[in-house]
């Protein structure tokens, strides 16, 4: 009468070996939940340059991105130098704090300086004063 | 009919499979969203300049993309702190503007303005963006 003594732990077997991959997944999970930022991906990857700056970036603010072929993109549009200046107006226009609205510019780090010089250059003539660059801390900063 | 004395035995715990696919669309989801990288801005404008003018501007010139900066006939390499120390110790108070031969990259304008930043310079500012 030991007929139920082998078929009850086989079927058991299937879902016991399952437990050890779900506890590294929950890990997982746990952990990108936890340490990761959802954020707004970017049109083009780019790296950025390195800098001992601390100061926070200012979420509000809109992010000309100058990748490494040197081309402009302006909330995940194409642009070009010439069109810049209107949407960047708008995007003033539309702020909710005008006297701390500024304009991030996200660089990659292997761009010419005479490139980003041109972009400030542009925003400046748009009337912009308060211009920032994007960076990251840099791994062996002291 | 003893094989159906125990029918507790025969019941089965929740099936995991659904969970697992549910907990790995979760990770996927935040694996791909997730971002690790701690944004930091600089200011390339010095926005405080409207309100004191500066009494000098002191010209810093980027000659090389190796780091090399010169300033009045003067030259001085990226790592050289106490070099840029001194030049600025002369003159604390001045606008430090910073300009780049072409094909100096980003990176190393950063560089020089964190250096800078390192030696004692208040106020850094680029070239082209001055008032």
């Amino acid at each position: 009468m030991n007929f139920t003594g082998q078929e009850i732990p086989r079927k058991d077997n299937g879902d016991d070996q399952l437990i050890p991959l779900i506890n590294i997944v929950f890990l997982m999970l746990i952990f990108f939940m936890v340490a990761g930022q959802i954020s707004e991906q970017d049109a083009q990857f780019i790296a950025p340059p390195e800098s001992i700056s601390e100061t926070p970036t200012d979420a509000d603010a809109p992010r000309v991105l100058i990748d490494a072929d040197e081309v402009l993109w302006l909330n995940d549009q194409q642009i070009t130098l010439e069109e810049l200046e209107a949407p960047l107006v708008k995007a003033f226009e539309q702020a909710g704090d005008p006297e701390s609205f500024s304009i991030a510019v996200k660089a990659d780090g292997q761009v010419p300086v005479e490139t980003l010089q041109a972009v400030m250059r542009s925003i400046k003539a748009a009337g912009f004063r308060r211009i920032t660059l994007l960076t990251q801390p840099s791994g062996e900063a002291s | 009919m003893l094989l159906e004395a125990f029918p507790g035995k025969k019941r089965r715990g929740i099936s995991l499979t659904p969970l697992i696919d549910v907990v790995f669309i979760l990770l996927l989801f935040f694996m791909l969203s997730s971002d690790f990288m701690h944004w930091r801005q600089i200011s390339l404008s010095s926005a405080n300049e409207t309100e004191s003018k500066p009494d000098s501007i002191q010209l810093i010139r980027i000659e090389s993309d190796t780091g090399e900066l010169s300033h009045e006939g003067k030259r001085y390499a990226l790592q050289d702190l106490a070099g840029l120390s001194a030049l600025i110790a002369s003159d604390p108070k001045a606008v430090y503007a910073v300009e780049a031969v072409p094909g100096v990259k980003t990176q190393t304008l950063v560089s020089v303005l964190d250096q800078l930043h390192k030696a004692g310079a208040d106020k850094v500012s680029m070239t082209g963006v001055l008032p």
